[in-house]
């Protein structure tokens, strides 16, 4: 011990005594200690010689020890049945362990141990019991038990054998399975014995601070820094010497407590963590079309794969392997085909995919009220080209002055939710009485208009200001009589239209829309005059009153652009085209355009006005026409008489028109109030359905088809109401072999 | 002799397309290559690159579903019944043969 002057101890020094101090003191606590643990660690071998396999699941189980054991060492361990550390009385000197073994195999043995001493020049050595190894049984002696790890030569490499370590006494002094045995095992083996393998490198560490209670100091080889606190060294170089004495809590085998912080921690080892991603936005959106723009679809694509169809045909004379393909696949399908002709699986097999309703129901009892104080009548329907929209002209149809009432044009938009059966989407004004309309096959609004006054309108529905468009206005060109039917005409530029009008007065004009002077243009003129009529061999009629023909209905051919029909007051029908030349003899009354006379063939006559014809949409040849006789007639455009008459009612008939989807049905509107609707298909001359709307004695005056949604059918009548009503399923779908039978039927040869 | 060969080629291909034609109630009869474009056919226009365009996606279909439920298995033949008439529809790697026939005329 060296003393120095106040203020100048050197440091290391005062440490180094005060180690050695610290030494001896812990070596005294040490020995008091051990000798108060002894019992307990006896009564601890007792218990655990009741445990089966204590020993080696311990040693398999510690990091360090398990890699020196082979397997065989494992299998010899299994009769290891008491361990002993003993420390003795002076510590420093030594300690020895002793392993008991049963019975067993491999060695005669019943202890083994190990003895680690100081010898006289103070260097330690290792002596232990010589194993007698049973025969072949030497474990020391075989090869390859344990892997031998490639070109290390450290000194822990693995032995071959645990049972090595007994006859290794070479290097005493570092002997690490003694140590870790005595330090690691023997004051708390349970550890190992409870818990799967460690971390090799964390074994170490993390024993240590684990064992709060059992901390071993070595003999002077490390010095275990936690156990010392630091010297608080003053100014004044006073030293305080703080040792923390540890106590050892093993006194009973209260392996619990021991237990639970062990596994505390490991549960700090073991971290669970989970991840997430941000929120993921997402968002949706609808889109909704409102507009429908069809004549950008319709022109083009047509061409262009037609187009493409064609080029492909001229590009090779022919394309490659086209004939080994037809060569595989042609008999296969010839076979198939036969088969299926002569086959009967699906003779009277239906599927009934869609609902069908046998119904005919009314949807819709559309009224417009001032139309209805003035007590005027529906003179005309028309349903737009998308389907949902129905317009309804309001006039009178039993005038035969001069009509100068306001009148209206009302719609309604039958696909609103806000549908108000008694309050029009849209009303216009109209000063006379409108006798007649058609909406406009693509432009979903426009509509064209004829009045009583002779004059012709365009509307434009989609204009909130003034929704008229064009009008002929009363011009020597326009009709001086009340115009009764208005059509829109493919003209020749594709997807324009014009309109075609008709009065009583015996003239058709065909009008071009000039939308930017607000004016309808005409285009051509046709007069029909009786004296340029064709005579047909069946009519019977003599010219009478005036020359001109009072032209009351209509229609145009779907299948065949130059004609169209027309019919007249005095009963006539007449196949007239467009594109006739002869100029007629009508006379002049100062027209731009000269008229001419289209007619081309007259059918045979009827006795009343007819009020409607109609051509098939299924059958180029087929019309249906309707007039006062109350007889329905349908003809074929290639004879004169009707190929079938069917009585409709016993009062006119205003309107007729053929179903858009079944060829053999069309619907009559009569004067008694009803629609009549007729089937061909079926054997009896009665019609199919019959709807009544209203009260009866009001005339149904007008009826139309709704192309788009087949199932709806309007019917206008004389008490001012609009019923739209639904069709059954019967009515309105096809069944496959009704084109064959309309073919059929227009074929017959009228008597 | 190329042409001479061609149409030897065509001639026979016509005829096969004949000898198919004739039998009991079909309609029309479409080839169509592997991209959909129709090479050949007895309809008119329109309707043949109707049926191609429609026709070819559903053949993709059919085949797709086939080979998921199974990838061993492949589709050989497809047929459509409808209302009116009967597709059927003879698949290959190259082409395909659309007959439209109404069995019961």
């Amino acid at each position: 011990m060296c003393w120095y002057a106040r203020g100048e101890a050197p440091v290391e020094l005062v440490l180094c005594s005060l180690n050695e101090q610290a030494s001896e003191e812990i070596l005294k606590v040490e020995q008091k200690y051990n000798k108060l643990r002894q019992p307990f660690f006896q009564k601890r071998s007792e218990l655990i010689a009741k445990i089966p396999n204590f020993w080696v699941t311990t040693f398999v189980n510690h990091p360090q020890v398990s890699a020196l054991l082979g397997e065989e060492d494992e299998e010899a361990l299994h009769y290891l049945s008491r361990v002993e550390v003993t420390e003795f009385e002076d510590i420093k000197s030594g300690y020895r362990i002793d392993f008991y073994f049963d019975e067993n195999p491999y060695f005669e043995n019943k202890a083994l141990s190990k003895e680690f001493n100081v010898n006289e020049s103070g260097d330690p050595v290792s002596k232990s019991t010589e194993i007698k190894w049973k025969a072949g049984k030497d474990l020391t002696k075989r090869t390859g038990q344990t892997p031998n790890k490639a070109g290390k030569k450290r000194q822990h490499e693995e032995p071959e054998s645990f049972f090595t370590w007994f006859t290794d006494h070479s290097d005493a002094g570092a002997d690490e399975l003694g140590e870790v045995i005595k330090d690691d095992i023997w004051p708390n083996p349970l550890q190992y014995y409870l818990v799967p393998d460690m971390e090799d490198e964390e074994g170490d560490g993390d024993d240590d601070d684990e064992e709060e209670g059992l901390e071993d100091i070595d003999e002077g080889e490390e010095e275990e820094g936690e156990d010392e606190d630091e010297d608080g060294e003053g100014e004044d170089g006073e030293c305080e010497l703080n040792i923390t004495v540890t106590m050892f809590a093993d006194e009973d085998l209260d392996s619990v407590s021991v237990q639970s912080t062990w596994r505390k921690s490991q549960q700090s080892v073991q971290e669970s963590r989970g991840c997430q991603t941000s929120t993921v936005h997402s968002a949706e959106a609808e889109v909704q079309t409102t507009l429908v723009t069809i004549s950008s679809t319709q022109t083009e694509p047509q061409y262009q794969t037609t187009e493409q169809l064609l080029q492909q045909n001229q590009d090779e004379p022919e394309p490659l392997g086209l004939k080994d393909f037809l060569q595989r696949v042609e008999d296969i399908v010839i076979r198939e085909l036969v088969r299926n002709a002569r086959s009967h699986a699906f003779d009277g097999f239906q599927v009934n995919l869609e609902d069908h309703s046998n119904l005919v129901s009314c949807f819709h009892c559309l009224q417009h009220p001032s139309a209805i104080e003035q007590g005027l009548h529906v003179t005309s329907l028309s349903w737009s080209c998308t389907g949902s929209v129905v317009a309804c002209a309001y006039g009178r149809v039993d005038d035969g002055d001069w009509n100068t009432e306001r009148s209206y044009v009302c719609t309604w938009n039958l696909d609103r939710r806000g549908l108000n059966p008694k309050q029009a989407d849209l009303v216009i004004d109209v000063p006379t009485a409108v006798t007649v309309l058609c909406f406009h096959p693509n432009w979903p609004a426009l509509i064209a208009g004829g009045l009583y006054s002779g004059e012709v309108v365009v509307w434009d529905t989609s204009r909130t200001q003034d929704p008229v468009l064009v009008q002929s206005g009363m011009s020597a060109d326009s009709h001086r009589e009340p115009v009764y039917q208005v059509a829109w005409v493919p003209l020749e530029k594709k997807g324009e239209f014009g309109v075609l009008s008709a009065c009583s007065g015996g003239r058709v004009l065909l009008w071009l829309v000039d939308s930017d002077q607000g004016k309808l243009i005409l285009n051509a003129a046709y007069a029909l005059v009786r004296q340029q009529l064709p005579h047909s061999s069946s009519s019977c009629f003599k010219a009478r009153g005036s020359s001109t023909v009072g032209v009351t209905t209509i229609a145009l051919s779907p299948w065949d652009s130059d004609t169209f029909l027309v019919g007249s007051e005095g009963g006539l029908l007449l196949r007239c085209s467009f594109s006739s030349q002869t100029p007629a003899e009508a006379p002049s009354e100062g027209q731009s355009v000269t008229p001419r006379a289209p007619a081309v063939f007259s059918f045979r006559a009827r006795s009343g006005p007819v009020h409607s014809i109609h051509c098939s949409p299924f059958h180029r040849n087929l019309f249906v026409s309707a007039g006062t006789d109350g007889l329905a007639h349908l003809h074929s455009l290639l004879q004169a008489n009707p190929l079938l008459s069917l009585r409709v009612s016993d009062s006119y008939v205003f309107q007729v028109q053929w179903s858009p989807t079944r060829p053999l049905v069309f619907a009559a509107a009569t004067g008694q109030g009803e629609v009549q609707i007729f089937d061909l298909g079926r054997r009896s001359q009665r019609p199919a359905a019959t709807i009544e709307q209203g009260g009866v004695g009001q005339a149904a005056t007008c009826l139309a088809f709704n192309s788009q949604n087949p199932h709806l059918l309007a019917v206008g009548k004389m008490d001012g109401t609009v019923g739209v009503w639904q069709l059954s399923a019967d009515l309105t779908e096809q069944s496959p072999k009704e084109s064959s039978q309309l073919e059929q039927i227009a074929n017959q040869v009228a008597g | 002799m190329l042409t001479d060969a061609n149409c030897c080629f065509q001639a026979e291909v016509e005829e096969t397309l004949k000898r198919i034609q004739g039998q009991k109630g079909v309609q029309g009869i479409i080839i169509v290559n592997s991209e959909g474009i129709p090479i050949k056919t007895t309809l008119d226009n329109s309707s043949t690159v109707q049926y191609a365009g429609l026709i070819h996606q559903l053949v993709m279909k059919a085949r797709s579903t086939i080979r998921n439920i199974d990838p061993q298995n492949d589709l050989t033949f497809l047929r459509v019944r409808s209302k009116k008439n009967e597709i059927m529809i003879a698949p290959d790697k190259d082409y395909f043969l659309i007959v439209i026939q109404n069995p019961s005329d």
